[in-house]
C-alpha cells in the first residue's frame, strides 16, 4: 500500500465521516407546531414567490386565532399526489386544484361541496372567526364575486372551490414597434382581419427571406392550441358537454386562418424561425425579445416582463374576435381559477372551511392576486390593488372577468385527452401536412370517442344519479 | 434449503411491498378504475380497447425504435469507451469522471441544459452547425439546413437518443469494472501467441466481459423501455409535434392519473410486462451459446 | 495496466479520450457557466456562454450559491445555500440519510441475495430468478397506489422509511448485476475452500466479496444515483418540505406561472453533482485497480 493510498482513504474517510456528521447533527428546521391546537395540512402548487404569497396568508391565520394550526405544504404534481393521498386514505384537509380538476374529483366523490360545508358550518364559523370582513360577513355570498368567475367553480349544480385566485386572457402587443410601423399603439386590432392585417405590417424578413418577426403567432405561447374557434363563435362541446363539435363549420373557418399563417408565411420558414424561441420565463420570451408583436397572454406575464424588462412598452388588450361578433361591451377571454378545495376524509373539515373562509377576504385574496400579478375573483375591487399591482392593464382584466363571453375550458372529465388531440394536431396543420378539415375530423374522432366512453362509465358506475344527489353530505353541528 | 436461505431477504421484501401490488395491478387491468372510486369488472375490455387504440401503436412504434436505438448505440459506445478510458491514456481519472458525471445531473437541469443546446437559433449545436452547412452549400449549392431538433418530428427520436446517451457513464462504470475481471495472463498468452490487437478485443476481452454485457443490454432494455420524464420536460406532455416524442411509459402514466384510467394503465404495464419478458427471455436464450460465465452455470 | 503499445499511439489515444470526455462535459459546463449568471442573462443571446461583465462573475456565483440575507431574515439576493423556499442544506441532508441508509442495506442484502442465485443450485432457483427480472419490469405508476397503502397501514407515510427501508430486503437491479459478476469468479476457488470445510456463508464473506470489490463498488454507486434522482416515489411517499429530497426540492424552484430562476436551479444542480464527482474522483482506483493489482487471478 502506497503513501498515496492511504492519503486517498484517510481524505474519503474525512469527507464521509463530515457528511455523516452533516446529516445527523447538522442545522434542522423543522417548524415547531404550538400544542392544543387543530392542525390542518395544506397542499397547494404555489411554490417560489406565488407560494410566498400564500404562506403570508396561512401566518396571518396561524395569528389571528389560537384554535388551529395550517401547515403549507408545496409540491408540484399536485393533482396526481392529492388522488393518491385521497385514494389511499390520506389526503391533506386542504387541497389547491384549478377549475378545470372539479370535474374529475368531484364526479368520484373526492372532494366535498363547498356550499354544502358552508350551510353546515358558515353559521358556526361567523361566530369565531375573530377577523370578519366588516363590510361582507358572509364571505362566500355569490354577489361578491365576479358572475363568470363563480360559473368556474360549479358544477352540476353545486359549488366546489373557493378561489384563490384568477387570470383571463388577452392579446398583448409591442406598443414600440406599433408605432415604428405606422400602426396606433392606443388601437389594437378587434377582428381577426384587422389582427391579420397588422401582423402583415410587422412582420419582419431578413435578406435571404426568412423570418425575422412574426407580427402575430397562434403558437406563442402554444398554450391554447385548442382555442381558435372561440374567437369565431364555435365550441368544443354540445352543451349537454357529450358531443365534440370540434369539426362544426366555424371551427374549421378558424383553423384554417390558423394555417393561413404557416401558409402565407412558408411552413418550413416558420418551422425554423420558431426553433429558435426561448422560453416563457426567460429574456428570450418571443413577445420581449420582438419575435412577435403580439401574442394571447395571461395577466401574469407582467411578472417576466417585471424580471427581464421592466422598460418594456407593452399593452393589453381584449382578443380580437370575427367581425360579426365583435361587440365592445362583450369582450370574449379564456378564465381560469386556482381553488381550495377539502377533500373528503379530511379529519376537520369544519376547521378546513374556516381556513378557506379566511381566504375569501378581499385583503388576503388582492395580497396572493397582486403577488401573482392577475385579478381577484372579486367584484369589489379597492383602489389601492388597481395602483400598486405589477400588471399595469390589470384593469382590462378585470373587465375580461366579468365579461358575459367570457368562457372557462371545456368542462368534461375527459378534457385532457381531447387537448392532447389538438396539441398533436396543430403540429401537422402547421407544417401543412393536414387541412383544417382533415385535422379537425381527426381530433373530433379521438374527442368523441373519449366522450362515448366517459358516457358509458358514467352511465354504468352512477346509474343516471346526478352528481347532486351523489356528492357528499356534510354533516352540520345544528 | 441454503440457496433459499440466501434469497429468502428478498423473497420476504417482495411479499411485504411487491406482491399485494402487482397483485392487483393485474386484477385492475381486468376494471374500470379510476384510483378515487373503487374498481369495476369490465373483463378484457381494456385489453381488447388496447388494440383499437391508435395512440397506443403510436407509442409503441416510437418505444421500439426508441430502445434499438439507446441500446444498440448505448452498448457499442459504452464497452468502446470503457476500453479507452482503461488504456494508459494521460488524465484518466479526469476523462473518466467527466463521461460518468451527466448521469449524476438532476433531470430537470439536464433536460433543460439540452432544451438550450438544441435551440434552432442559439443553441450551441446549431451555432456551430449553421457555418459549416453555410460553407457545405455555397460550395455544393446545396440547401442543407440545421435540423429543428425538438420542432421537426423527424429529428426529435434522434434528438432524444443522443441525450440519452450522454448519460452512458452509468454503463461505462459497470464496463470498467468488469475490465478489471479480465485476468491479464489470458492477454500475455494472447499476445505471444501473436493475436492482433482487434483479435485480443475479440476473443479474450468480449467473453470475459459477456455476463456484464447480458446484464446492461437487458437493464437498458428495461430503462430504455421506460423514458418518460426527459421527453416530458422537453416536449411537454403530448410529445412535440405528431406525437413523435410521445412514448410507452408517458401514455401509461397519463392514463394512470391524468386521465383517470387507472385499469387501461394497467392492462399496458401487463402488457409491457410480456413483451420485455418475452425480449429478455430471447435474448438470454440467444446469449447462450455467446455469453461465457467462468464460473460455471 | 498492460494492454500498451507504442508511445505515439498513447498519445492518440489520449487525444481521443480528450475529445470524447469534452462532448460529454459540454452540457456540464453550459449548466455551470450558466450557474454563474446573473437571473437577466440566463439564455440572453450573443455571447451567452460567459457572464458579462466578466470581472463581476465573483460576485453573481457569489450571489447564486450563498445569496445574501440582513439581519432581519429578508432576502436580499436568492442563493441556493441560504434560499428560504427551497432550503438547499436541508434536502441536501435528506438525500444523504436516504442515500446513506439505502445504498448500506442495498448493498449488504444484494451481496446475499445474489450468492444465493449465483452459487448455489436449488430447486426454483429459475423461475424464482426470473420473478426478480419481471419485477423490474412492471411500470412504478400501477403500483404506487397499493404500496401507498401498505406504507400507510405500516404508519409510514410522511416518513423517510418508504425511501430506504425496501433497500433492506434486495434490490432487484443490484442483485442482478451482481449474479453476473459472481459467475465470472472461477468455481475451483470456492470447490477449494469447501473442500477446506467452508460453508456457503464463509465462501461468500471469504473469496467472493473480496473478488467482487470493484461490483459492489458500482452497485453501491448506481444505488446512490438511483435514489439521489428519483422523483415520483418521493412525491407520492413524503409529506413534509421538512422531509423533502433534493430532487423533490428541486422542483419547488418552478413556479406555477413559470418563473424558474435557472441560474439557482444550475447552481444547486452543480452542488448536486460536486460532492459525488469528488468520490468518484477519490474512489474510482476501486474499479480500476481493484483486482488486477492485487493478481489474485491472473
Amino acid at each position: 500500500m502506497t503513501a498515496s493510498s492511504i492519503t486517498r482513504r484517510t481524505a474519503l474517510g474525512a469527507f464521509g465521516a463530515a457528511a455523516l456528521g452533516y446529516a445527523v447533527f447538522g442545522p434542522r428546521t423543522l417548524r415547531d407546531v404550538p400544542s392544543g391546537r387543530v392542525v390542518l395540512d395544506y397542499w397547494d402548487k404555489w411554490t417560489g414567490h406565488e407560494g410566498a404569497a400564500m404562506e403570508a396568508v396561512v401566518d396571518e391565520f396561524n395569528a389571528s386565532q389560537d384554535r388551529i394550526f395550517v401547515r403549507y405544504f408545496a409540491i408540484s404534481g399536485i393533482e396526481q399526489k392529492a388522488m393518491v393521498a385521497i385514494a389511499g386514505g390520506g389526503p391533506p384537509d386542504i387541497l389547491g386544484l384549478w377549475d378545470f380538476s372539479i370535474p374529475a374529483f368531484s364526479e368520484s366523490g373526492a372532494i366535498l361541496p363547498i356550499d354544502r360545508l358552508w350551510e353546515a358550518y358558515g353559521s358556526d364559523i361567523r361566530k369565531t372567526m375573530p377577523n370578519p370582513d366588516p363590510r361582507t360577513p358572509d364571505l362566500l355570498a355569490p354577489e361578491r364575486f365576479a358572475a363568470p368567475a363563480l360559473r368556474l367553480v360549479e358544477y352540476g349544480g353545486l359549488r366546489w372551490g373557493a378561489h384563490t385566485s384568477c387570470s383571463s386572457m388577452a392579446m398583448y402587443y409591442n406598443r414600440a414597434l406599433f408605432r415604428e410601423h405606422g400602426l396606433d399603439p392606443s388601437r389594437p386590432p378587434r377582428t381577426i382581419a384587422e389582427l391579420d392585417e397588422a401582423s402583415q405590417h410587422l412582420d419582419a424578413f431578413d435578406a435571404n427571406g426568412e423570418v425575422r418577426r412574426a407580427g402575430f403567432l397562434q403558437r406563442e405561447p402554444g398554450w391554447w392550441d385548442w382555442i381558435w374557434g372561440y374567437f369565431f363563435g364555435e365550441r368544443l362541446l354540445s352543451p349537454d358537454g357529450r358531443i365534440a363539435t370540434a369539426n362544426a363549420p366555424r371551427n374549421v373557418r378558424a383553423y384554417q386562418w390558423v394555417r393561413s399563417y404557416p401558409e402565407r408565411l412558408g411552413a418550413t420558414r416558420l418551422l425554423q424561425f420558431k426553433s429558435g424561441f426561448g422560453g416563457y420565463n426567460s429574456v428570450q420570451q418571443p413577445l420581449l425579445a420582438e419575435r412577435v408583436a403580439m401574442c394571447l397572454h395571461g395577466p401574469y406575464l407582467a411578472s417576466v416582463i417585471g424580471t427581464f424588462r421592466p422598460d418594456f412598452d407593452y399593452a393589453a388588450a381584449a382578443f380580437p374576435v370575427e367581425e360579426s361578433l365583435y361587440d365592445p361591451d362583450r369582450p370574449m377571454a379564456l378564465i381560469e381559477s386556482d381553488i381550495l378545495c377539502v377533500p373528503t376524509g379530511s379529519a376537520h373539515p369544519r376547521e378546513a372551511m374556516e381556513f378557506v373562509a379566511y381566504t375569501q377576504r378581499q385583503a388576503a385574496l388582492e395580497s396572493i392576486a397582486r403577488i401573482h400579478a392577475k385579478p381577484t375573483p372579486l367584484v369589489d375591487v379597492s383602489p389601492d390593488f388597481v395602483r400598486t399591482h405589477p400588471n399595469r392593464w390589470i384593469a382590462l382584466h378585470n373587465r375580461l372577468l366579468h365579461s358575459d363571453r367570457a368562457f372557462p375550458k371545456p368542462v368534461t372529465r375527459i378534457w385532457p385527452q381531447y387537448e392532447a388531440e389538438f396539441i398533436t394536431h396543430m403540429g401537422s396543420l402547421w407544417s401543412l401536412d393536414e387541412t383544417a378539415a382533415e385535422a379537425l375530423d381527426a381530433i373530433n374522432a379521438r374527442g368523441q370517442t373519449a366522450l362515448d366512453a366517459e358516457a358509458d362509465r358514467a352511465a354504468r358506475r352512477y346509474g343516471g344519479v346526478p352528481l347532486v344527489e351523489r356528492a357528499p353530505r356534510v354533516e352540520g353541528q345544528g | 434449503m441454503t440457496g433459499l436461505a440466501f434469497v429468502s431477504p428478498w423473497i420476504i421484501g417482495f411479499c411485504v411491498f411487491q406482491l399485494l401490488p402487482i397483485c392487483l395491478a393485474f386484477y385492475f387491468s381486468f376494471t374500470e378504475y379510476s384510483v378515487l372510486e373503487s374498481p369495476l369488472w369490465i373483463g378484457l375490455d381494456n385489453y381488447a380497447g388496447l388494440v383499437r387504440d391508435p395512440v397506443f401503436w403510436k407509442a409503441t412504434a416510437n418505444t421500439g425504435v426508441f430502445v434499438v436505438l439507446v441500446v444498440a448505440l448505448g452498448t457499442v459506445l459504452a464497452i468502446g469507451i470503457a476500453c479507452l478510458l482503461n488504456t494508459n491514456v494521460w488524465g484518466r481519472t479526469v476523462w473518466r469522471a467527466m463521461v460518468f458525471l451527466p448521469s449524476l445531473v438532476p433531470l430537470v437541469a439536464a433536460a433543460m441544459v439540452w432544451m438550450w443546446l438544441y435551440n434552432g437559433e442559439l443553441g450551441i449545436i446549431n451555432r456551430t452547425l449553421d457555418p459549416v452547412l453555410g460553407a457545405v452549400n455555397a460550395l455544393l449549392r446545396t440547401d442543407l439546413r440545421s435540423p429543428d431538433w425538438l420542432g421537426d418530428p423527424g429529428w426529435i427520436l434522434v434528438s432524444l437518443v443522443i441525450m440519452t446517451l450522454w448519460t452512458l457513464g452509468n454503463a461505462m462504470v459497470i464496463y470498467l469494472a468488469a475490465l478489471q475481471d479480465v485476468p491479464r495472463s489470458l492477454y500475455e498468452a494472447a499476445a505471444i501467441d501473436g493475436v492482433s490487437r482487434f483479435g485480443r478485443f475479440r476473443h479474450v476481452t468480449l467473453p470475459m466481459i459477456s455476463p456484464v454485457v447480458l446484464f446492461n443490454v437487458i437493464t437498458g432494455l428495461i430503462a430504455a423501455w421506460q423514458v418518460f420524464a426527459v421527453p416530458y420536460i422537453m416536449l411537454g406532455p403530448a410529445g412535440g409535434p405528431g406525437r413523435a416524442g410521445y412514448f410507452y411509459t408517458t401514455y401509461l402514466y397519463d392514463n394512470s392519473l391524468p386521465y383517470l384510467r387507472m385499469g387501461y394503465a394497467s392492462s399496458m404495464a401487463w402488457v409491457q410486462l410480456v413483451v420485455i419478458l418475452a425480449l429478455t427471455g430471447l435474448i438470454l436464450w440467444a446469449s447462450k451459446r455467446v455469453v461465457h460465465y467462468q464460473g460455471g452455470r | 495496466m498492460a494492454r500498451t503499445s507504442g508511445i505515439g499511439s498513447r498519445a492518440a489515444r489520449t487525444a481521443l479520450a480528450a475529445l470524447i470526455a469534452a462532448l460529454f462535459a459540454l452540457p456540464l459546463l453550459s449548466m455551470v457557466l450558466t450557474s454563474l449568471k446573473p437571473t437577466e442573462q440566463t439564455l440572453a443571446d450573443s455571447a451567452a456562454l460567459l457572464p458579462e461583465p466578466l470581472s463581476a462573475t465573483p460576485r453573481y456565483a457569489l450571489d447564486n450559491y450563498i445569496g445574501e440575507v440582513d439581519d432581519d431574515g429578508i432576502v436580499i439576493a436568492r442563493g441556493v445555500w441560504t434560499d428560504p423556499i427551497v432550503d438547499f442544506p436541508l434536502f441536501f441532508r435528506n438525500s444523504l440519510i436516504v442515500a446513506i441508509l439505502s445504498v448500506t442495506g442495498a448493498v449488504i442484502s444484494s451481496a446475499i441475495v445474489a450468492y444465493g442465485f449465483a452459487r448455489v443450485r436449488w430447486k426454483g432457483r429459475g423461475p424464482v430468478f426470473g420473478l426478480l427480472l419481471a419485477t423490474m419490469m412492471i411500470p412504478f405508476p400501477v403500483l404506487m397506489g397499493p404500496m401507498y397503502i401498505i406504507f400507510k397501514q405500516l404508519g409510514w407515510i410522511g416518513t423517510l422509511r418508504p425511501l430506504w427501508v425496501p433497500a433492506w430486503f434486495g434490490v432487484a437491479f443490484s442483485i442482478f448485476l451482481l449474479r453476473q459478476f459472481y459467475m465470472t469468479i472461477p468455481r475451483e476457488l470456492d470447490e477449494a475452500a469447501a473442500i477446506d470445510g467452508c460453508s456457503h456463508l464463509g465462501i461468500l464473506v471469504r473469496i467472493i466479496l473480496p473478488l467482487s470489490k470493484p461490483a459492489l463498488a458500482v452497485v453501491a454507486l448506481l444505488q446512490f444515483i438511483a435514489v439521489w434522482n428519483d422523483f415520483l416515489g418521493p412525491l407520492i411517499f413524503l409529506q413534509h418540505r421538512e422531509q423533502f429530497t433534493l430532487a423533490l426540492g428541486l422542483a419547488l424552484y418552478q413556479s406555477q406561472a413559470g418563473n424558474v430562476p435557472w441560474n439557482l436551479l444550475m447552481a444547486a444542480s452543480t452542488l448536486v453533482v460536486l460532492p459525488v464527482a469528488v468520490v468518484f474522483v477519490l474512489t474510482q482506483r476501486t474499479f480500476v485497480e481493484g483486482i488486477a493489482t492485487q493478481g489474485l487471478k491472473g
